[in-house]
């Protein structure tokens, strides 16, 4: 028995440890694959700086780059504060009344919308309804969307998981609600909260299907341009990324796939950089704000 | 002073104050005071008609087995039980003679007044200065000299100034757990309260940090009124002026049985369930 017991748990671990091996793996290959097939474009320099002009000579994404950090700050500045105080609401203050119940299923519904139908209500709310044309601000208000139910759901689960005494040590010294929520426990949350934004972050980089019909100028040629106006419509790395995949017709552009591999690549880096870097900057402010 | 309160646990003439220098007052001064306090969780009453004092800048232990609404008893004094999604009370509680259930009574505010030590050390996520200075700060911005002062004369009253004095910005959380729950006697210290509630504070701490915590409790006695929940018998006996007995009653609610001087409760005590469960002959 005892026996037997030993060679399970060593079959376990074993187990486990391979298919850990072969996830690690797999996502090592997918990156270095997309890295060699993009090579020829990422190091290029007008890469980054020009702008597109396909089937011609010294082609770039400048303008999409710029998009896509565009996009996702604007997007980012509308959802986290919404999502942070619906989270604390949830967490903190909202009892289990049937209206709290209504909403937060509500909320969860929204999560498992798919994103081509949050591009197409998006479309119809902020493009249609509002008699305008797609534009930046349109495509960060599908991003929420998309992102505002993760952001509450992360939000108060890492509250939910701090111990209760730290509330009920800072209602002790004297504290209101509001304060022990800003004070003790969003800076005891802060690792989960800065897990909700890279993986929101992550939605943000990665969105095409909603982008396309909130914010996409339609036009490969017409990615956007540098300009800071939120009610411009402007590609996306993955609209892009998408939009050469399939709209350029095979022999009319040489270099479409050439580029496609290239954007590609330049997008698996942009998100493991923003990661790591998010990673980086969290710890310096958990060690600020906890002491160390 | 709430002298009114109907007092159906102690003798009409406390023999506490018979020495022959006492005063002509009939009874020993109440700092804090419960009138026939009756609690509730929801639809469960959990303590019936508790007529409970504490006597200024003395220690009152609170025992009795678990369950009979001894930590219910000391979390409904500063109003944290409020907290909790049901938790109703009625009486009254007497701080300095006011009430503290009336309503409009500033709820932050006595809190202020009243710091709690729990049963499991809780310092904040933050540093060790950051969590002393955290009581004076929620009432407004601080200048750094004043907080500097304060940190070093509150960690140094709870003997935890030498051990920490050169990482005050190192984590709280990095503290032992005896100096972890000395840290959190020292954030309460901060604001100078004028009572302090512990709710088993020693129950996770080894033998020598409890002992620590209750010399500090000790040197800390005649400037703070304490109230301490205890399991540990010898702890009250230890630490404490006076003891009340809870007991587990009627239809399962939590009474006040008696409440006395601790020496004579223990050496003499007046009801015959305290004798059983001070002698261990409980059941």
């Amino acid at each position: 028995m005892n026996r037997r017991a030993r060679v399970t748990d060593r079959a376990a671990v074993l187990i486990i440890r391979t298919l850990g091996v072969i996830l690690v793996a797999l996502l090592a290959w997918i990156i270095v694959f997309l890295i060699v097939n993009g090579w020829q474009e990422l190091h290029r320099l007008g890469f980054y700086t020009q702008a597109p002009n396909i089937g011609g000579p010294g082609s770039g994404v400048g303008p999409q780059l710029f998009n896509t950090f565009y996009v996702l700050v604007l997007s980012m500045l509308l959802t986290v504060p919404v999502a942070l105080l619906a989270g604390i609401f949830f967490a903190e203050y909202a009892g289990t009344g049937a209206l709290t119940n209504a909403v937060r299923r509500a909320t969860e519904t929204l999560a498992t919308l798919p994103s081509i139908i949050v591009g197409l209500f998006g479309f119809a709310l902020f493009v249609e309804a509002t008699h305008s044309h797609p534009s930046r601000l349109a495509a960060a208000l599908a991003l929420l969307v998309i992102n505002l139910p993760y952001g509450i759901r992360i939000t108060e689960d890492s509250l939910r998981a701090l111990p209760d005494n730290l509330r009920e040590g800072s209602l002790a010294l004297g504290a209101t609600r509001w304060q022990t929520v800003t004070r003790v426990l969003l800076p005891a949350a802060l690792p989960g909260l800065i897990t909700g934004v890279i993986l929101m972050a992550g939605r943000a980089f990665g969105e095409a299907a909603a982008i396309l019909f909130t914010g996409s100028a339609g036009a490969i040629t017409a990615a956007g341009n540098y300009s800071l106006s939120p009610f411009l419509a402007g590609d996306t790395l993955a609209v892009d990324l998408y939009e050469f995949r399939t709209q350029a017709e095979p022999g009319t552009v040489t270099d479409a796939r050439q580029y496609a591999d290239g954007v590609a690549a330049l997008l698996i880096l942009l998100v493991l950089t923003f990661n790591v870097s998010a990673r980086l900057i969290g710890r310096v402010a958990v060690r600020r704000l906890q002491g160390g | 002073m709430g002298m009114s309160a109907a007092d159906a646990v102690e003798d009409p003439q406390p023999a506490e104050t018979a020495s022959p220098s006492a005063p002509p007052a009939a009874e020993p001064e109440r700092k804090i005071a419960t009138r026939d306090l009756n609690l509730y969780y929801g639809p469960t009453h959990a303590v019936r008609d508790v007529n409970f004092w504490a006597t200024p800048g003395d220690i009152t232990a609170i025992i009795g087995p678990s369950g009979c609404g001894k930590s219910t008893l000391l979390r409904s004094l500063n109003r944290i039980n409020d907290v909790i999604p049901g938790f109703r009370m009625e009486g009254a509680i007497l701080l300095d003679g006011e009430d503290l259930l009336a309503p409009g009574v500033d709820v932050i505010n006595l809190r202020r007044r009243m710091g709690m030590l729990f049963q499991r050390p809780n310092p904040f996520p933050a540093s060790i200065y950051d969590n002393v200075a955290y009581g004076l700060r929620l009432a407004g911005r601080v200048p750094r000299s004043v907080a500097d002062g304060i940190v070093e004369s509150s960690l140094k009253r709870v003997a935890l100034w030498d051990e920490v004095k050169d990482r005050l910005g190192g984590s709280g959380l990095g503290l032992s757990g005896g100096q972890q729950q000395r840290l959190c006697l020292a954030r309460a210290l901060a604001v100078e309260p004028d009572v302090i509630l512990m709710d088993e504070p020693c129950s996770a701490l080894d033998p020598i940090a409890t002992l620590r915590i209750e010399e500090l409790l000790h040197e800390l006695r005649g400037s703070v009124t304490m109230v301490i929940v205890t399991h540990n018998l010898q702890q009250a006996t230890r630490v404490s002026d006076r003891t009340a007995f809870m007991l587990v009653g009627e239809g399962r609610v939590g009474e006040l049985v008696e409440m006395g001087p601790t020496v004579e409760l223990f050496s003499n005590p007046r009801d015959r369930r305290t004798e059983d469960y001070i002698t261990g002959r409980f059941g």
